[in-house]
């Protein structure tokens, strides 16, 4: 029998503490947790601090889980109260001298093409991590949740105008540091 | 119109990754997030040195696989749950005088560590049944032997708060 891991099934073993319902929680959701962590913070190390953060936070309340929203809701709201709570400073990202040899030795790019990607990737990351803390967390759920206004007004608990007015401060900071890479996007 | 190229931009380059595949492990064998600033790069190399040499000599004493280090009872409960499988109801809110301070995993016990008051005590569940005293209480249950171990016979009565309020 197939358990689905957002299933009562597997929301009840976990609540009654068993190893593998928490496995199974843990392999449907940790690309998620770790995709919102990565692209909040900026880099893999505090993205696994806030990954065990989630679903440490997720272990040890989820006997408090009573259907009121969907798991998914639930669980995006431990991971934005985990990002916004991840209080570290964290040190400019410098692209590794790594990432610039993988970026040069792809195969089936031009080296120029591949350095422009590596640019565009950086730059967008590297002022991404600036945002302040609410814009930030809005961006993520917003590219790379694929959330609508609505969904992530109810994670936040503000109404989709905030959402939305957030939203637009972002991409107008974002149009502004990111101004040189107009003609780029898109086109590497 | 900004938004064209920003969003494209933003959808290019934020797109969700998958988990790396020690994620499992380090949940299991979670480390202590530290919130303060980052240190300057001499001291980190200095700590991460440190760090090491303390580990070695931790593993070399003591060859525990899984180890946590927090005072948070319900997270404690739940890393205890998730490592071994044993869930001990240790109360969510403990009394003042009680206080975790972290636990341990290996094949053959779990050890749960706290100060009752200013003194330093051990839950341990799994191994053999100790004979019980006025410092030391074993019992079964669940075919899982529980020992409390205290230095003060009033500490191991007000232990019971571990999992009991009242």
């Amino acid at each position: 029998m197939v358990l689905e891991a957002n299933g009562g099934q597997v929301i009840q073993g976990c609540q009654t503490g068993d190893p593998d319902a928490f496995r199974i929680f843990f392999e449907a959701h940790k690309d998620r947790v770790y995709s919102i962590a990565l692209r909040y913070s900026g880099n893999h190390a505090a993205a696994m601090d806030i990954a065990q953060e989630i679903f440490l936070k997720v272990f040890s309340s989820i006997e408090d889980f009573r259907g009121d929203a969907s798991v998914e809701t639930w669980l995006y709201r431990i991971a934005v109260n985990a990002c916004l709570d991840f209080q570290r400073h964290t040190e400019r990202h410098v692209p590794a001298w790594g990432e610039w040899i993988e970026a040069v030795t792809a195969k089936g790019e031009s080296i120029l093409n591949r350095l422009l990607r590596a640019e565009v990737e950086d730059d967008v990351h590297r002022v991404v991590a600036t945002l302040p803390a609410e814009q930030r967390i809005v961006v993520v759920l917003r590219y790379t949740e694929g959330l609508s206004y609505d969904q992530i007004a109810s994670i936040l608990g503000c109404s989709p105008g905030t959402v939305a007015s957030r939203l637009n401060r972002a991409h107008k900071i974002l149009e502004r540091k990111l101004s040189h890479l107009k003609g780029m996007v898109g086109n590497v | 119109m900004y938004r064209d190229w920003v969003e494209t931009a933003l959808a290019q380059e934020l797109g969700p990754v998958p988990a790396p595949a020690d994620l499992w492990q380090r949940i299991q064998n979670p480390r202590t997030v530290s919130r303060r600033s980052v240190p300057s790069r001499t001291w980190n190399v200095a700590a991460l040195a440190a760090c090491a040499a303390m580990a070695l000599v931790t593993m070399w004493l003591h060859p525990w696989r899984h180890e946590i280090r927090s005072s948070d009872s319900r997270q404690v409960r739940a890393w205890v749950r998730a490592t071994s499988g044993v869930d001990v109801p240790l109360e969510a809110q403990l009394p003042a005088h009680l206080q975790l301070t972290g636990a341990r995993f290996s094949k053959e016990q779990t050890e749960i560590d706290y100060r009752v008051r200013t003194h330093a005590a051990r839950l341990t569940i799994g191994g053999r049944k100790t004979a019980s005293n006025s410092t030391t209480f074993s019992w079964t249950m669940d075919g899982k032997v529980y020992t409390l171990a205290c230095g003060d016979p009033e500490d191991l009565r007000l232990s019971c708060g571990l999992c009991h309020i009242g």
